[in-house]
């Protein structure tokens, strides 16, 4: 085996002999400090102090005393007397002659640099001044489309896997072990399958979301969604570079307000980490499926896109106020980002992201949607009223309902003040699709064990599972070409996929809260579940970038306007005749 | 013999298509040492690209930059012939 002895030539960059001269200087004089000596290449510690980093220069002067400060103080008035006071700029600017010089003797280039590249001639269209804002458009509604229709299929997978071999099991071996309808069984099935299932569904939402995100990032179009829409987020006192936290956002608001440690001040990233959580997060779409395909079976997909823009319009809202109020003195900083040529993506980073990004999703997600699932099951399983034995309390009379009861006034106005909705909105702080699992436990338990389930033996299920996930593969596929605009015209005919005594109890449910009016209740639900305090670790998310101070901004804030909204959404259209 | 008296305009001013030389980058320090460590020193040479509403899209030799509409403002060039 040979082994290549690889050398890279070390060129180092030579700036003009003053610069040089007072560099070696400084050099000499950093060499006594042995502090320094160990932490930092010398020559690499002058250049920077030369270029101004404070924090360098404010460690060096804790190493070095008053002493080394004043011969500091004396080089850079040397050289600034000689160079002016931009020293920083020349130093760049000798750096970019010293780079540009070595290309030169060892680089040949086809054509001239002002020859228009391939990537140019892309940017010509897609960054075009008219056709750049629709072609974004068609692109967030392609990471759309991906996210919900291709994704569909394998979310149904995976909650008919669970939901069904897998809790057969469970069942099947707590029957072996003489455990069957005790309240094992039902912490297993109810509360710790239901925790797996809610997390576990959202893997395939967020890896088609990733996906979308990584193609875009690598392929170059991200950095043009930044500069075709740096004119639309200038009226929310933003720039271009603030799309992308926002674009995140619709997948999940914690990497989006992480996404914000891009931005270049403060100010910015403050300001769209506040914006952030406006733009609906993949946790709430459970909740609209549900809730839509309940009330508005006709025309859910209209109501759920009225959602996501509905968040967006708030985000523009919300960003014009503060600008105007709390930003008022504070104007944006300037807007600069480099476009990298495009190219195809690298399949391999592509698949690197999507997995480590999903990953961490469900390595946090699972503990404490795993709690709460349990917390809520002994809520539901404790009787405070009634002759109800652990584990068997009629569901009203459970602690769940009790403590959603106090909790259920606050939403009387908006048309859902039931025990079951507020209960569900106060565990969606949890996490935001926890409000489903709530809302099926809450309704579901009763008559729950009515469905017959028809037996089948380990190995039909275990081929059932293979079976069903090439259907799934079989029904993703054929979303795409309809993606494109293929088959628009025809008819979706959707699975039912809600049961249907869920439906109607929910209906009815709804109907008595609002006094008649389901329909406008649900909507404003909806508005209520888009708008209202992020989930709990979206907040300490923010809380870790931000401080403790604009947690209570962001966590009373949305609450006050999602209450607003929805009773506008509510009383407004009860004025109005509607529903 | 004098030397002409050059004449400076803003970058945002100087139109698509244009090709300029960078004279000066005024307003704050920083943007002028980010835009500097960027490519953008004064004496090299731009040319936009594109002007998408304000915001402008430049080539500095190989590297492509969006600007913001603001930066561009405070971006002084001169043409180049």
């Amino acid at each position: 085996m040979t082994v290549a002895q690889l050398t890279l030539p070390t060129a180092q960059v030579s700036y003009d002999a003053p610069i040089e001269a007072e560099l070696e200087r400084l050099v000499e004089l950093f060499a006594l400090q042995p502090t320094l000596a160990a932490a930092y290449p010398l020559r690499w510690l002058a250049v920077q102090i030369f270029e101004g980093d404070e924090g360098l220069l404010a460690e060096v002067t804790a190493a070095g005393g008053p002493s080394l400060s004043a011969e500091i103080t004396a080089s850079m008035q040397r050289l600034q007397a000689r160079y002016g006071e931009d020293l920083d700029i020349t130093l760049v600017d000798q750096r970019y002659r010293f780079v540009h010089a070595l290309a030169g003797k060892v680089l040949t280039r086809p054509g001239s640099v002002h020859d228009l590249t391939m990537s140019d001639r892309v940017d010509k269209v897609l960054t075009n001044r008219f056709l750049g804002v629709p072609f974004f458009f068609a692109m967030m509604w392609l990471v759309f489309k991906l996210t919900t229709d291709v994704a569909g299929p394998f979310v149904d997978w995976v909650d008919g896997v669970i939901n069904g071999p897998i809790s057969n099991w469970v069942i099947g071996l707590l029957g072996v072990l003489g455990l069957a309808g005790t309240w094992v069984e039902s912490l297993l099935v109810g509360a710790v399958l239901a925790g797996v299932g809610g997390v576990l569904v959202f893997v395939p939402v967020l890896f088609a979301l990733y996906f979308a995100l990584a193609v875009l990032e690598d392929s170059g179009y991200m950095a043009r969604a930044a500069f075709v829409m740096d004119r639309f987020m200038h009226r929310l006192g933003l720039h271009g570079k603030s799309f992308l936290p926002m674009i995140v956002g619709f997948g999940c608001t914690v990497p989006a307000i992480y996404a914000t440690r891009t931005l270049d001040s403060p100010r910015d990233r403050l300001l769209t980490g506040l914006l952030v959580p406006f733009m609906s997060c993949s946790a709430r779409l459970p909740v609209y499926v549900l809730v839509a395909t309940i009330f508005f079976p006709a025309q859910a997909g209209l109501v759920i896109f009225g959602l996501y823009l509905t968040g967006v319009v708030m985000a523009i809202v919300i960003g014009m106020l503060l600008q105007k109020t709390l930003f008022r003195n504070q104007p944006p900083s300037p807007f600069v980002l480099e476009l990298p040529p495009y190219r195809i993506p690298a399949w391999r980073t592509v698949w690197v992201q999507m997995w480590s990004r999903t990953a961490s999703f469900v390595q946090k997600a699972w503990t404490i949607i795993f709690a709460t699932s349990i917390v809520i099951w002994l809520l539901l399983a404790i009787p405070v009223r009634g002759a109800g034995q652990f584990a068997q309390a009629e569901m009203d009379q459970s602690a769940f309902a009790l403590l959603a009861r106090g909790v259920s006034p606050i939403f009387a106005p908006l048309g859902f003040g039931n025990w079951q909705s507020s209960g569900a909105l106060t565990t969606g702080f949890v996490a935001k699709e926890v409000v489903v699992t709530t809302m099926l436990q809450t309704y579901h338990l009763d008559g729950g064990e009515a469905e017959g389930a028809v037996p089948t033996t380990f190995i039909e299920d275990v081929t059932g599972i293979f079976t069903s996930f090439g259907t799934a593969v079989v029904d993703a596929l054929k979303v795409i070409p309809q993606m494109v605009g293929l088959n628009l015209g025809a008819a979706e005919d959707e699975e039912e996929f809600v049961p249907e005594g869920l439906a109607t109890a929910i209906q009815a449910n709804f109907a008595a809260s609002s006094g008649g009016h389901a329909g406008l209740a649900a909507l404003a639900f909806l508005v209520f579940v888009l708008l209202y305090t992020p989930c709990m670790v979206a907040t300490a998310a923010a809380r870790h970038e931000f401080g403790p101070r604009w947690i209570w901004v962001s966590i009373v804030g949305q609450f006050g306007v999602a209450w607003l909204a929805a009773l506008i959404v509510f009383q407004g259209g009860r004025l109005l005749g509607l529903g | 013999m004098m030397q002409p008296v050059q004449r400076t305009l803003p970058l945002a001013m100087a139109g698509t298509g244009a090709r300029v030389r960078l004279v000066e980058v005024t307003g704050n320090q920083r943007s002028a040492r980010r835009l500097a460590e960027l490519g953008m020193i004064p004496g090299s040479h731009l040319t936009i690209m594109n002007d998408h509403g304000g915001t402008l899209l430049i080539a500095v030799g190989d590297t492509r930059l969006a600007l913001g509409a603001g930066v561009a403002h405070s971006v002084l060039v001169s043409a180049l012939d």
